[in-house]
């Protein structure tokens, strides 16, 4: 072993002397000028000692010597000189060579820059928000950890303290776990003057950073053992520099907010650095969960109070699969010591990455990466037909060069030169064009891709532009080299020269055709499924008018509205108010959409054969009397909300009268939903059934909902929501609802006023990025075939202009030649077609996932390219077959 | 008095032997080997400085330029540490070559 360092050693070390001496070229040249002067100074001496005559001194020390040139060589190639001055020449002519055909080169390099810019860009995108490392130690251990319900199909469900404890001392796969609060439960009001702020934060167990494995910037993290009651605050970043200007001296300062309950002062003892995102990336600070009002109240004592989630830490060597195998023990075990909780639940055991991203934008990442792939191989298999046909011109040059005594390598690495230098250059440019279009992507997607904002030219990002314009360079560039070490430079010499129309060289040109056409079909087809899926997506039924109609989130403070009744006269009075304003139809207390997250309930419910209880995902919301109105929702069967109704009043949807009341009339019925603290009772009854609303824009389902009605009691002072439909353009009564609220009270720290068509606008976002940048993607494609077509056609036409003026003085029609010009033409396209569509008939069918109700062989998808593909072919083709018809014969058959 | 080849190694062995009490220039290393052999290995410079600039690259000798006595500006050679060790090494291994080949010769 130790040999093998000391050779490893002594290896690097000589490398490193050359390197230097490579550096040194000159003065080492200069060096040894002088040691040889001074050599030949003193042989000269030596002789004259001995006995010589002055002239005849010199003379012998030269002869001595021996050829300085030789000398001076043999020294050079010592050093390693020579293959880097070998280089640098083969460089310098391939510049020249390029700047002698600026037509060639242009033409290439636009291509080149194209196809490694997008690739680059969208890796950079890939590279952001999928491959980068997280900024978590050992990110690949962190998983988090969800309640389920298997058999409502429910994989993330919100769990409570005492669950999670059983989780943690139960489990075998996990060094550790922690616990954060649902984003939608840490949100604090910050004061700032007068002025009052509802913001993000995050509510984290003492163990949380221990957990994540992420160090502070400034100050410390909660130690494990903290959470006596002390009331601690870890800043975000942005926070940290927005609010306190980043200056060091905010540890030990406090933060005064108010948790929704209670006036809190936290002391600051530390800030996170900008990539700690989790578990939300809005989150301002990180509170300990002991600290929080509802902890002594609630949350540490009640098995059912469901706010929280966890992350956990593998052990090294756990797998996924085998974590999750001990969760589902641990849960079992659960579901039998505590059944009236606990059955029927399942653990969920999901990794960070995959958890953060989602499954749908990794798979539509990878497709973009796909597709821009296909647009690099299009522009590459331009820029190798464009290289052969140049290497064809070139042949003169090579055989003069191959009959001067240059070998095969020689020529190879002349070749390989220019090929390296040429896409260098467009690699080079190409990245630059990738820091554009990266912006412009980022500008374009929707905010709720983690971690876009990294995207930029970093070094790998770099790194990956080189390697691309180098494998490219080696792959495509060095297309004539496959001639250029088969055939005979006497032949060519001897023949004087000969066409490049021979059917095996058009073979490749038109090989490389077919497969541009083959990939593009591939491209378009996928584009052109994923634009037909958003289509139909647009048309979707929602449930309700989404049309004029506001949408807005109010959040009132505890100090006026901490009972029900203060919060409803605040809405009495606001939808009085809201009314009363010019282009406004109705306003209602309601929500438009439900959200992501399904709730999971146990219900009581009074059927034919008697009370029954049932485990159901059910949405419950309470409403004005005129919500239905409003919302355009229609009311199926029974009655509306109104004075004379009984106590207890709910009007159900379609699809909770079908889940619970299977066959039977619901009207009339009872139920009752176990609430936390409390028996569970038949306390409601069903008097109407309206109709199913999509709970969360186009793309999801609808949901088991009853609505009960406001007029009695508004319960939820926060987040609560309203619904305003207007007769006039909505957009312009947003600034009119505002001032309403406001002048109300100005200390409500939060209101949002949206229209529904922009809040669908941005459900729609990720599909709609997607959408749009392969639909650039596909453009750009189809130009560059379209090019490719052209050209290659154009050039075949020209090598055979002798053979075309021949048939034509034979009396063959300029119809006829176009026709023939054009089925030549057309002939690869139409292969690289059919080809092309089996390949995305396979491609389509991987993608299934991400369309919507668009069969995989969706055939007005498949017709539509088709068509749009022969067009393109076929007019550029056309120009060539023109070109081809008018070729004079006696010109073309005098021409060499 | 006749000239004998001598291999490339060889040659590196006895640079490095000639260099190992005082540093020289390449003009005093090849005298010094001639006058020890008595003429009969005599280097030329067509091997010498390709040696010595090879030796240079693998860290066995170091060049710096000096002043001789006659003040004329000369690129002197030093033994490194690495090339102690490769003399010595070379050595041996020549030592035990040599004698091998003696036994060969001494029988027959």
């Amino acid at each position: 072993m130790n040999r093998l360092l000391q050779y490893l050693f002594q290896f690097v070390s000589q490398l490193w002397r050359r390197l230097l001496s490579l550096l040194r070229r000159r003065r080492h040249e200069r060096e040894m000028e002088e040691e040889m002067r001074f050599h030949v100074e003193m042989q000269i001496e030596q002789n004259l000692a001995s006995g010589m005559a002055a002239e005849e001194a010199h003379y012998a020390a030269r002869r001595q010597f021996g050829n300085q040139t030789w000398l001076k060589e043999t020294s050079r190639d010592m050093w390693g000189f020579r293959s880097l001055e070998t280089l640098a020449q083969d460089v310098r002519y391939s510049l020249r060579i390029m700047v002698r055909n600026p037509g060639f080169t242009a033409v290439v390099v636009l291509t080149l820059m194209l196809g490694i810019g997008v690739c680059t860009a969208v890796f950079s995108m890939v590279h952001a928000v999928m491959l980068k490392p997280l900024p978590y130690r050992d990110s690949d251990r962190l998983c988090v950890l969800w309640k389920s319900v298997p058999k409502k199909g429910l994989e993330r469900d919100w769990t409570s303290y005492p669950a999670f404890k059983d989780w943690k001392e139960q489990n075998h796969a996990f060094e550790d776990m922690a616990l954060f609060l649902r984003p939608e439960g840490a949100k604090v009001t910050l004061h700032n003057g007068d002025q009052a702020e509802k913001i993000q934060a995050a509510v984290v167990s003492a163990n949380f950073f221990t957990v994540m494995g992420i160090a502070p910037v400034i100050g410390r993290t909660f130690s494990p053992e903290e959470g006596n009651g002390e009331d601690l605050a870890i800043l975000s970043y942005g926070f940290w520099q927005n609010r306190f200007g980043g200056s060091p001296d905010v540890l030990g300062k406090s933060l005064s907010f108010n948790d929704d309950s209670n006036n809190r002062t936290a002391k600051i003892i530390g800030v996170m650095p900008e990539s700690c995102k989790f578990p939300d990336k809005e989150a301002r600070f990180w509170l300990l969960t002991t600290a929080d009002s509802r902890w002594e109240r609630g949350f540490q004592i009640y098995r059912v109070a469901d706010a929280f989630s966890v992350v956990g830490r593998l052990k090294p060597h756990v797998s996924i699969t085998e974590a999750q195998a001990d969760m589902n023990v641990v849960a079992s075990n659960q579901a039998r010591s505590y059944p009236e909780y606990s059955a029927d639940l399942g653990i969920s055991v999901i990794p960070l990455e995959i958890y953060l991203t989602g499954v749908n934008l990794r798979r539509a990442l990878w497709l973009l990466l796909g597709a821009v792939t296909l647009v690099l191989l299009i522009s590459c298999s331009n820029v190798a037909s464009l290289f052969l046909a140049r290497g064809f011109a070139r042949q003169s040059e090579y055989a003069i060069r191959a009959a001067l005594g240059a070998g095969r390598m020689a020529l190879l690495r002349q070749l390989g030169a220019e090929a390296v230098t040429i896409f260098l250059i467009a690699g080079a440019l190409g990245a630059a064009m990738a820091a554009i279009i990266i912006k412009v992507l980022r500008a374009m997607a929707p905010a709720n891709i983690p971690r876009l904002e990294d995207a930029g030219i970093s070094l790998e990002v770099l790194l990956f532009a080189l390697a691309l314009s180098v494998i490219t360079a080696i792959t495509f560039g060095m297309a004539p080299a496959w001639k250029i070490l088969k055939y005979d430079p006497q032949e060519f010499l001897k023949r004087g020269g000969w066409t490049d129309a021979g059917p095996g060289r058009r073979r490749i040109r038109e090989l490389l055709v077919s497969l541009e056409c083959a990939l593009l079909v591939i491209l378009l087809v996928t584009t052109g499924l994923l634009l037909r899926s958003f289509l139909k997506l647009q048309d979707v039924n929602l449930g309700f008018r989404p049309d004029h109609l506001l949408s807005i989130v109010i959040d009132l403070p505890y100090e006026r509205y901490g009972t029900g009744d203060q919060t409803l006269l605040f809405y009495r009075e606001a939808i009085e108010r809201i009314e009363v304003l010019p282009g406004v139809e109705s306003a209602s207390v309601g929500r438009v959409f439900i959200g992501d997250h399904l709730p999971n309930y146990n219900v009581l419910v009074e059927g034919d054969a008697g009370s029954r209880q049932e485990s159901v995902a059910l949405a419950g919301d309470t409403v004005s009397d005129n919500y239905l109105q409003t919302m355009g929702i229609p009311l199926l069967r029974g009655n509306n909300f109104s004075e004379q109704d009984p106590p207890g009043a709910a009007i159900i949807n379609e699809m909770m009268g079908q889940r619970l009341w299977p066959g039977e009339d619901p009207i009339g019925r009872r139920f009752g939903r176990n609430l936390p603290g409390l028996n569970i009772s038949l306390d409601t009854i069903v008097i109407g059934v309206a109709g199913n609303i999509r709970r969360n824009g186009r793309e999801s389902d609808a949901l088991p909902t009853y609505y009960t009605s406001a007029r009695r009691q508004l319960v939820y002072r926060y987040d609560r929501k309203m619904v305003v439909r207007t007769t006039a353009d909505p957009a312009t009564l947003v600034a009119p609802i505002r001032d309403v609220i406001r002048s109300m009270d100005r200390t409500i720290p939060k209101y949002e006023v949206t229209t529904v068509e922009d809040e669908l606008y941005h459900l729609d976002a990720q599909r709609r990025f997607q959408l749009q940048t392969l639909s650039s993607f596909s453009l750009i494609a189809l130009i560059l075939a379209a090019v490719g077509i052209y050209s290659v056609l154009s050039y075949s036409v020209e090598q055979r202009t002798r053979e075309i003026g021949l048939k034509m003085a034979l009396g063959a029609q300029p119809r006829d030649v176009v026709r023939s010009v054009l089925a030549q033409g057309m002939k690869p396209v139409l292969a690289g077609l059919g080809i092309g569509l089996i390949g995305a008939l396979a491609s389509s069918r991987m993608m299934k996932s991400l369309l919507y109700q668009v069969p995989v062989t969706d055939p007005t998808t498949f017709a539509v390219i088709v068509a749009v593909l022969v067009m393109v072919a076929f007019l550029a083709a056309y120009v060539p077959a023109r070109r081809a018809a008018r070729v004079d014969p006696i010109i073309a058959l005098r021409w060499e | 008095m006749t000239k004998v080849d001598i291999l490339q190694g060889t040659l590196d062995m006895l640079v490095l032997k000639t260099l190992s009490n005082d540093p020289m220039h390449g003009f005093a290393i090849a005298l010094r080997i001639r006058q020890l052999t008595d003429e009969v290995i005599q280097i030329g410079e067509g091997s010498l400085y390709p040696a010595l600039y090879r030796m240079e690259l693998k860290g066995w000798i170091k060049a710096e330029w000096g002043v001789t006595e006659n003040n004329r500006r000369a690129k002197y050679y030093k033994l490194t540490r690495t090339g102690r060790k490769q003399l010595e090494g070379e050595v041996a291994s020549y030592s035990r070559l040599t004698d091998a080949i003696a036994k060969v010769l001494q029988t027959a």
